[in-house]
């Protein structure tokens, strides 16, 4: 991801903190962690909101969508057994998936364990295609359907 | 014996934004045995968000509930007889009014899903019986304890229904040797305020300023005493940490009962 779409999800980033911020609740509850690929890198492990600060993401290498999946479903596994072994009531996590391309590695064991870990509720997972993304890629990965990322209208 | 009673529901912030109806329900009052000993009957339920109908589910629990436990007693002639078999017996029946409103509107029972926590408390005895989660907490004179600890499925937003195929399977029924004086009943959206996790007991800085208010009310400011409960409830102290439905029963004899025992 490149040029108008990373700045685009920079943007969204910023504002995914302002409206958890605005949302006393949601701040004592939710905790945030970001991964990017190319190559996979866990750019914030999980931090409550009120300690997430939106990192400024930069483009670029290739797109090892497979491998970021994975990642971010043991990473949420490992946070489970965390929340667990401390008594800690939590709730269905949900990973959000956002690209402007298609994967460049092996992704189809990666689908496997979202079917898998939807139908056991596991987690939720949303596919959110930005710009020219392949999309009908994106609905092999996701269970529900994909979404379409619009452009924040500026008046 | 004179049981004083407040009870208020509260819909939660979330369900309001969400342009929904508080889907919890309650009733609780006291009722004579046929030998004329009183009892204080509780019920409450918490319809689920997820069931189109949860909050019709929890009415009709309820209202079923007082129709079915008013009845076992007046056939029963006393409270002594309670038994574990009873309450099951009372959700089941409870359950057929849940079936016969959902075949008759070509619905499903689970799409009045709603949780069932239940109180019959006699002279010198006491019945508790709960599926799902929200909670019973009982005051003794030494402290306040809950009767079950609430039931919830991985995430602390899912629980079990008294709808559910299984429902008995997660029924769970307690009498205790000796009656409490003092019974508080919450659905879930109380349940960070009201309970101590890490040690699953019963929060008493929650309780205790309550029910002071409550012992030696004149038995006519209950009304009053309901709405500031409401009030309360739909407080930004109470919304800062729940945006679910929140309901809570009080009820306390233990000033008629210290009366009694002092004459």
């Amino acid at each position: 991801m490149a040029g108008a779409p990373i700045s685009e999800l920079n943007a969204g980033l910023v504002t995914f903190k302002d409206e958890l911020a605005a949302d006393s609740l949601a701040m004592k509850r939710v905790e945030v962690a970001v991964i990017t690929f190319g190559p996979v890198k866990v750019e914030s492990g999980f931090h409550t909101a009120p300690n997430f600060f939106p990192p400024h993401l930069q483009g670029g290498g290739d797109t090892p969508i497979g491998a970021a999946i994975k990642q971010g479903l043991n990473m949420i596994k490992q946070r489970k057994e965390e929340y667990r072994a401390n008594g800690i009531a939590y709730y269905r996590p949900w990973i959000f998936l956002f690209t402007d391309g298609a994967p460049t590695d092996e992704w189809q064991s990666a689908a496997a364990l979202v079917r898998e870990g939807e139908t056991n509720r596991s987690f939720a997972f949303f596919a959110v295609g930005v710009q020219d993304a392949n999309m009908n890629f994106l609905k092999q990965i996701a269970v529900r359907e994909p979404l379409k990322a619009s452009r924040s209208q500026v008046p | 014996m004179i049981w004083r009673i407040v009870q208020a529901s509260s819909t939660g912030t979330s369900h309001i934004d969400h342009g929904e109806v508080c889907q919890d329900e309650c009733l609780a009052g006291v009722f004579d045995t046929p030998d004329g000993e009183a009892y204080f009957l509780g019920l409450v339920s918490d319809g689920a968000g997820s069931a189109p109908h949860g909050g019709r589910g929890a009415s009709i629990v309820c209202e079923a509930g007082s129709v079915v436990i008013e009845q076992w007693v007046r056939e029963s002639a006393s409270l002594s007889e309670l038994t574990r078999e009873a309450m099951a017996s009372w959700v089941v029946a409870i359950r057929q009014c849940i079936c016969r409103t959902a075949e008759a509107e070509g619905l499903a029972s689970r799409d009045f899903a709603c949780t069932l926590l239940g109180a019959v408390v006699g002279t010198n005895t006491a019945a508790f019986f709960q599926v799902g989660d929200g909670a019973i907490v009982i005051g003794d004179g030494d402290g306040f304890a809950p009767v079950f600890w609430p039931e919830t499925g991985e995430y602390a937003n899912m629980t079990y229904f008294v709808t559910d195929e299984d429902a008995l399977g997660h029924l769970r029924v307690e009498i205790p040797p000796s009656p409490p004086d003092e019974v508080a009943m919450f659905s879930d959206g109380l349940q960070r305020l009201a309970l101590v996790y890490e040690s699953q007991t019963a929060y008493t800085p929650f309780f205790e300023p309550m029910f002071r208010t409550i012992r030696k009310a004149d038995l006519a400011a209950c009304d009053t005493l309901s709405d500031q409960l409401a009030h309360f409830l739909n407080s930004l102290k109470v919304n800062e940490r729940t945006d679910d439905d929140k309901t809570l029963v009080l009820a306390t004899r233990r000033y008629d009962r210290e009366a009694q025992r002092q004459a």
